[in-house]
Formats: structure tokens, C-alpha cells, sequence
């Protein structure tokens, strides 16, 4: 029994090879020379415990490689970096195996996308989860993906959803022990959004849970009629996981259609929304609704950062979530109770709170066919773009798109399979793309890198930049917070005060999040600019 | 959704970039739901046709507290301090409906422009109205200013004679100049070309491509108004309809 236990715990717990055990994933943070899930670990911190780059050598960091796409699409990737081996994904739907430390390939897979898929927001993908010796790749076609991690040769593909009623993949999975967990992008197509567990040696779904609920379901009250058919929730972006609760932590979308909120009467749960569900079973334990009956499409693509704290006195298992509606929310992660709502930025659609966290919205905010003006605009004060936790500040980073509005219309919402469902429009002075001609004016909102104290809510610093910014964060055990911008740069910053440390122009726009790791005892950072990944380290 | 209908977004964006004789929203001017909003708001003070009475004249399309839309909204929205003018919480739409009937209560004291010239318009173009000292037009004279070899494709008359007469009512972003006084002392001006949060690019007055370092300059300002003067009094009115007609012929190279 003894010998048995040894076995065990050796075929579980020892890194053998390039084998990515689930046990690995649990403890990320203590193998920090690699990059093994979309956030960094469980916790999604995007924090690296890495301190060779720090505040007083980051001057000179240096380019040590490119890896140069085919592709055109917009590159929002996250790379994973396994033991001196980087993968990432190239948008749309391929994967890149390179040697960490030179950035030449191993292999390439090249997937052929099945039929016509509309997206909203770009051929995008955002990542790759790991597991053994697997890859799993969440392709914009709806199937999700399995590949050798040695070979790039598929290993399963399941059919998860079907692009012509405008779904699509474009998540970077999240594996909890032996399952693959992803969900849908459509929330602009009027599709019913899911979370799904898939068993990731076979491909088959283990479990599935719904985020639109159908009649008889709880939470079905909060629709009415057949609104919930098409009533979105889209899932598109990674969620967290406590192991000790066994709880998969995530974001749910907006409902759909977006601003015509009056054919979806009711608080249209479990949209914009964080829901926590059974690791095993897929069985909702709790939710907290950030905008019951969003009308202005602020769904919930966030990251939830996982910190366990003392709140006034208490040790509690805290979520830290910088919401797209402009607030920054702390809720206890064991049962989803509210603890702070703090506006981080300029609101006026919220009057307040209730006790249990429900938003008290300022009358007249509703969409309306003549425009109502709301701050935050449509983009939200912050978006999908990872925020960094670092355990050595105790502040929590994030890009922000500051002071900013849209003219929310309401518009006709009729359904048509695979279309546009929108139900209105959105007009706002701000340019949403980059154009060299075309600059956001400081009174009309600016960009910025911010950071806060998640015990307060309040600012500590922020970085206000030229143009608006979709840059994930990373933070750093050396005082380093990384990020990029749309205008192109990529910087280090202290992490304690935001003085600048170093800057590089890349010259594309950068709409992902930077990740660290290291090889040979050497430590480098990575970030997906324009369309190559771009490495750096010290000069030596 | 995510970046929430980049498309719709881009339409919104572009439109507004490419259409500066549309309002600050890109909204569709409606004269109608413009006058209700003046009746309803702005009448008691300004008078039912806008000539004034316990408020201004605002028929001559002068402001005393500054023209541009940016003055204009922000003077509706949050009123004048040390004035009785109080702000308006207008929905966004509304203001920029009472704006533009605002405008049109100063173009009214404005000549509609007749038909002129466009042979004398275009002597007057490179001649004594010195256009082209700053503009240019099918790859002759300058490039400081704003190329208007399509200027008539995109501005009806009523506008181009408005921007002779008015030229700081509305200055796009991407006509912004900037003017940076280098530490050894050395004035640089240009109309900006791109700008980033340590840089900006322009064309200076000799036609030079400048990049400059914003943390190596001793003052950086950026100019929102427009460097050109107004023509009024300084052109007749014929030379100004000889001018428009000119410039509304300009359609673009095929």
C-alpha cells in the first residue's frame, strides 16, 4: 500500500518530461520559470514570482527575438511556455510550437476552419490551456481541439457549436483536473451561451451548464416569453478556479440583443453576471449579477482575480473584479457576497448600491430610440484585457478606458438565425480604432494604466496615455508591472509608484497580455504585438 | 459582447472622422426637433427667433465665450458661471439637435452663397487670397494646410463660405497644429501628423517631416484652432462667391 502510495504520488506529482500533470497546474506558482495556464495559475493573478528583471536593471532589457505571424487578424494571444517551450495560437485558429529561448519552430498546426463564421470582434484567439502532453485549442469554428504538444498532430476534435447561428470559439481553455472547460462567443448573434466540461482524453462533454436558463430552470423568472432562446451569455474569456471549493469561478456575458432591453423584460440571468459552478458537476453554487438587465452591453468578460485577504478584520477568500460597467467589485468568493462596489472611473448610470450589491440605476439610463448619453461608452471602463494582482504591493493593475461616453440607441431587435442582433446602435466621439489621423481628444475620456488598492477601491497611480489602451498586465516579484498600449509601446513600469522604467516602440497595435518565464536561469517577458511575439530580456 | 461591435463602432467612428459637417455625434441634423428643443429651453431667454432679450444676440454666429462646438456644448450642458445662463441635461442627441439649430441661427445672418466664378475663384485661390501659400490642390502648392483637391466633394457651399468667414467654428483633430519650444530655446510649429504619448510627428512651416521627443521640449501646445484667418472684410462678396465657386469645383482626381 505504501509502495502503491509512492507510485502515486510520483506519477502525479513529478514533473516527468514535458508532462503537464494536473498537479502541476494546481501549483503553478512554485514552477514560475514556466508560463502553464492562460493567467499565470488558478488564481489569475498574471503575476510572475521571477526577479532577475527588477526596478533597477529594467533599463536594460533588450529585444531577443520575433516570431513573425502569416496571419493579419488581430493577435490577442497569451502564450503558454512549458519547460523551454513556447506554444501560442495564431489567430484565427492556428498553433506555434517555438524554442523558448530562440524562437524558432518545433512545429506548426494549421487549421482548416469548417463553414462561414461570423464574428463580431475579429478572428481572435486568446490562448491555449495544457494538459499531460496535450494542447487544447478552442478554434473559432466551434470545435474544440486536442494536438500532441511534441508533434502538433490532432489527438480529438468535437464539434462544440455550430457557427451558423453566430457562435464561435475564441477562449484560451481552462483545465481543472481532467477536464477541458470552455463556452461560446456570439453575445451580438443571439445565441444562448454555456459553460461546458469536456473530458480531455476523449473529447466527450462531461457537463454543461447553461448561462441562459430554459423554462423550468432557476432563474428562468427573470425572462419572460421566449426572450431566453436567444437570450446570450456568451462565455469568451478564461475563468479562475479554487481548488479548495472546487469551484470554477466565471465570467458571463451580456444578453442578447445588446440595447434593445425592452423585448427581454426581467433581470435576464445569468447574463452579465459571475457564476461559480461545481468542478465536477457543472451545478451552480452561487452568482452574483454585476447589471441585472444590462442594456448596454457590459458583459462580464473579465478575469476573476483570486486573493485570499483579511476584509475588515476578517480572513476571507476574496474576488477582485474591475468590472466593465466602471466599478471595481470585491465579493467573497465562497458564496458570492458583495463587499464593495467602488466606481474606479467616471459613472452615471449607478445611484448606488442595495446591501446585497444590486445596482440602484439612475432613472432615464435605459437606451432609448433617441440616445441616451452613459458613462461608461460601450467599451467599458475596462474590458477583457488581464489585470495583474501582485502579492508585494497589494495593488491590483488594470487598463483602463477612462471618462469616456457612448450614445446608447435602442433599435429594432428582430432575430434572424446567424445575424447581427444587436437591437440598436451605439454612437460616441471617441474613435474606437486607431487611426494616425484620428487621436482621442483628453476631454472626451483617455486610456491609462491604473492602479488600485482592492482594499479601498481607490486609485493608488495611474499612467495616462496618448491614445486608449487594450494592453493586458503583468506584475512581477521585481517590482515590474509590464504592459503595452494600441499606440504600439511596450513598457516596464514600477510596480509601487508607476514611474517609467523602460519603453519600446513595436510599432503594432498590442491588445494582449505579457506573460514571464525563464530558461537557463535567464528570465525573459513575452507579449503578442501587432503580428509577431516579441521577447526580451537583459542585456548581457 | 466583447469589443462590443467593433463594426458598428468603426462605421460610427469613420462617419464622424469623415463627416465634419455633421454633428460632434454623427447624429442627422433634424431642424424640426432643434427648434422644439429652442422653443422649449432656450427661447424665454435668447428670444423666439434668437435676437436677444435677458440673453444674447445669437444670430451674428459670434460667441463671446468661444464658438467651436466643444464651447458651444459645454455652454448648453453645464451653463456660464457668473452668468444667469444655467445648464441644460439635455440627452446627448438633443444637444447636439439644439446645436445645430444654435449654428444655423448664426448662419442665418449670413448671405447665402450665389453663384460665382469659379475661373475668378481660382485666380483668387494662388493669387491675392494666398490659399495656396498653406493649401493644396491636385499636387500644386502646399502641404501645410489641409489638401483640397476634393474639398467640393465633401463640403456643400453653405459650409465652405462658413469656414471662410469662421474658420475656428470647427478644426478637425487632424488639422490641429502644435507649437514645441525645444530646450535651446528653438520655436517649432506644424500641423501634427501623428502623436503618441512621448512623441509627436508634423509638418512644419517649410514643409519639413519634424518628429519630436516630448520629454526633451521646454513647452509643447497643441493649437485646436484654425491658423487660418477669416476672410470676412478681407474678400467682397463677390470675390467670396468667386471663391466657393471655386472651391466646390474641386471634386478630386478621378
Amino acid at each position: 500500500m505504501r509502495v502503491f502510495a509512492a507510485v502515486l504520488w510520483l506519477s502525479c506529482c513529478m514533473p516527468l518530461g514535458a508532462q503537464v500533470s494536473y498537479n502541476r497546474l494546481l501549483r503553478a506558482d512554485q514552477e514560475p520559470q514556466n508560463w502553464l495556464t492562460y493567467s499565470g495559475s488558478y488564481k489569475s493573478w498574471r503575476y510572475s514570482s521571477l526577479d532577475q528583471i527588477r526596478t533597477g536593471n529594467a533599463k536594460n532589457l533588450e529585444l531577443k527575438w520575433i516570431y513573425q505571424l502569416d496571419s493579419t487578424d488581430k493577435f490577442e494571444a497569451t502564450p503558454l511556455v512549458v519547460d523551454g517551450v513556447m506554444y501560442f495560437s495564431e489567430p484565427p485558429s492556428d498553433v506555434i510550437a517555438v524554442d523558448a529561448k530562440t524562437g524558432r519552430a518545433f512545429w506548426t498546426y494549421r487549421d482548416t476552419l469548417e463553414g462561414n463564421v461570423g464574428v463580431c470582434c475579429g478572428r481572435v484567439n486568446r490562448g491555449l490551456a495544457i494538459l499531460g502532453d496535450t494542447l487544447f485549442l478552442a478554434a473559432l469554428d466551434g470545435n474544440l481541439v486536442a494536438l500532441d504538444a511534441k508533434t502538433g498532430k490532432e489527438v480529438w476534435k468535437t464539434r462544440v457549436v455550430d457557427p451558423s447561428f453566430g457562435y464561435s470559439l475564441t477562449m484560451a481553455p481552462l483545465v481543472v483536473k481532467d477536464k477541458v472547460i470552455i463556452g461560446p462567443a456570439g453575445g451580438e448573434y443571439g445565441i444562448r451561451g454555456f459553460l461546458a466540461a469536456f473530458d480531455a482524453h476523449t473529447g466527450k462533454e462531461v457537463w454543461r451548464f447553461h448561462t441562459i436558463p430554459g423554462p423550468g430552470e432557476a432563474g428562468s423568472e427573470t425572462w419572460a416569453g421566449d426572450a431566453w432562446q436567444r437570450g446570450g451569455g456568451s462565455v469568451w474569456l478564461t475563468g479562475s478556479y479554487d481548488p479548495e471549493l472546487n469551484l470554477i469561478i466565471q465570467g458571463v456575458g451580456n444578453p442578447s440583443p445588446d440595447w434593445n432591453a425592452t423585448v427581454r423584460p426581467g433581470d435576464n440571468l445569468y447574463s452579465s453576471s459571475v457564476i461559480a459552478l461545481d468542478a465536477d458537476t457543472g451545478k451552480l453554487k452561487w452568482h452574483f449579477q454585476f447589471v441585472p438587465h444590462d442594456a448596454w452591453d457590459w458583459d462580464a468578460m473579465q478575469i476573476p482575480v483570486m486573493v485570499d485577504a483579511e476584509w475588515q478584520g476578517q480572513q476571507r477568500k476574496l474576488l477582485y473584479w474591475a468590472h466593465r460597467d466602471g466599478v471595481f467589485y470585491v465579493l467573497d468568493r465562497s458564496n458570492g457576497k458583495f463587499l464593495l462596489g467602488k466606481p474606479f472611473l467616471k459613472v452615471n448610470w449607478l445611484a448606488g448600491f442595495d446591501e446585497n450589491g444590486r445596482p440602484q440605476v439612475q432613472p432615464n439610463s435605459l437606451p432609448t430610440a433617441e440616445g441616451t448619453l452613459i458613462y461608461p461608452g460601450v467599451q467599458g471602463g475596462t474590458n477583457w484585457y488581464s489585470p495583474s494582482y501582485s502579492p508585494r504591493t497589494g495593488l491590483f493593475y488594470l487598463s483602463v478606458w477612462a471618462d469616456y461616453y457612448s450614445v446608447y440607441q435602442e433599435g429594432a431587435a428582430d432575430y434572424i438565425a446567424g445575424r447581427r442582433f444587436n437591437g440598436g446602435d451605439i454612437r460616441q466621439p471617441l474613435a474606437f480604432n486607431r487611426k494616425t489621423t484620428l487621436f482621442p481628444d483628453e476631454q472626451q475620456g483617455y486610456g491609462a494604466l491604473r492602479a488600485i488598492n482592492p482594499k479601498t477601491g481607490e486609485m493608488a497611480w495611474q499612467v495616462k496615455f496618448a491614445d486608449l489602451t487594450e494592453g493586458g498586465v503583468l506584475s512581477t516579484a521585481g517590482d515590474v508591472v509590464f504592459t503595452g498600449n494600441r499606440e504600439g509601446y511596450f513598457h516596464a513600469f514600477d510596480a509601487r509608484d508607476g514611474k517609467l522604467l523602460w519603453k519600446i516602440s513595436l510599432g503594432g497595435y498590442i491588445a494582449a497580455g505579457p506573460v514571464s518565464y525563464s530558461v537557463d536561469g535567464k528570465q525573459y517577458v513575452a507579449v503578442a504585438a501587432g503580428h509577431g511575439m516579441f521577447v526580451f530580456g537583459l542585456r548581457e | 459582447m466583447r469589443s462590443s461591435s467593433v463594426a458598428v463602432l468603426l462605421v460610427a467612428s469613420w462617419a464622424w472622422a469623415q463627416a465634419p459637417t455633421e454633428s460632434l455625434f454623427n447624429a442627422r441634423v433634424d431642424p424640426e426637433q432643434g427648434r422644439k428643443l429652442w422653443s422649449a429651453n432656450c427661447a424665454v431667454c435668447h428670444g423666439p427667433e434668437g435676437k436677444g432679450g435677458r440673453g444674447p444676440d445669437l444670430t451674428s454666429g459670434k460667441f463671446r465665450r468661444g464658438g467651436t462646438d466643444d464651447d458651444l456644448y459645454r455652454a448648453m450642458r453645464n451653463g456660464i458661471p457668473g452668468t444667469e445662463m444655467p445648464g441644460f441635461p439635455l440627452g446627448g442627441v438633443e444637444s447636439m439637435q439644439l446645436l445645430a439649430y444654435v449654428r444655423a441661427l448664426g448662419r442665418a445672418a449670413m448671405p447665402p452663397p450665389r453663384g460665382g466664378d469659379a475661373a475668378s475663384g481660382r485666380e483668387l485661390f494662388s493669387g491675392s487670397a494666398e490659399c495656396a501659400r498653406c493649401h493644396r490642390v491636385g499636387g500644386m502648392g502646399s502641404r501645410i494646410g489641409p489638401d483640397l483637391t476634393d474639398v467640393g466633394a465633401r463640403m456643400p457651399p453653405p459650409d465652405l463660405l462658413a469656414v471662410l468667414l469662421r474658420p475656428d467654428e470647427r478644426v478637425l483633430p487632424a488639422q490641429w497644429y502644435v507649437r514645441a519650444v525645444t530646450r535651446d530655446g528653438r520655436t517649432i510649429t506644424g500641423r501634427r501628423l501623428n502623436e503618441d504619448t512621448y512623441s509627436v510627428q508634423l509638418i512644419d512651416a517649410k514643409e519639413e517631416l519634424v518628429s519630436l521627443v516630448k520629454e526633451e521640449l521646454r513647452e509643447y501646445e497643441l493649437i485646436k484652432k484654425s491658423p487660418m484667418p477669416s476672410y470676412e472684410g478681407k474678400l467682397t462678396r463677390e470675390q467670396l462667391d468667386d471663391l466657393v465657386a471655386y472651391l466646390a469645383s474641386l471634386k478630386g482626381t478621378p
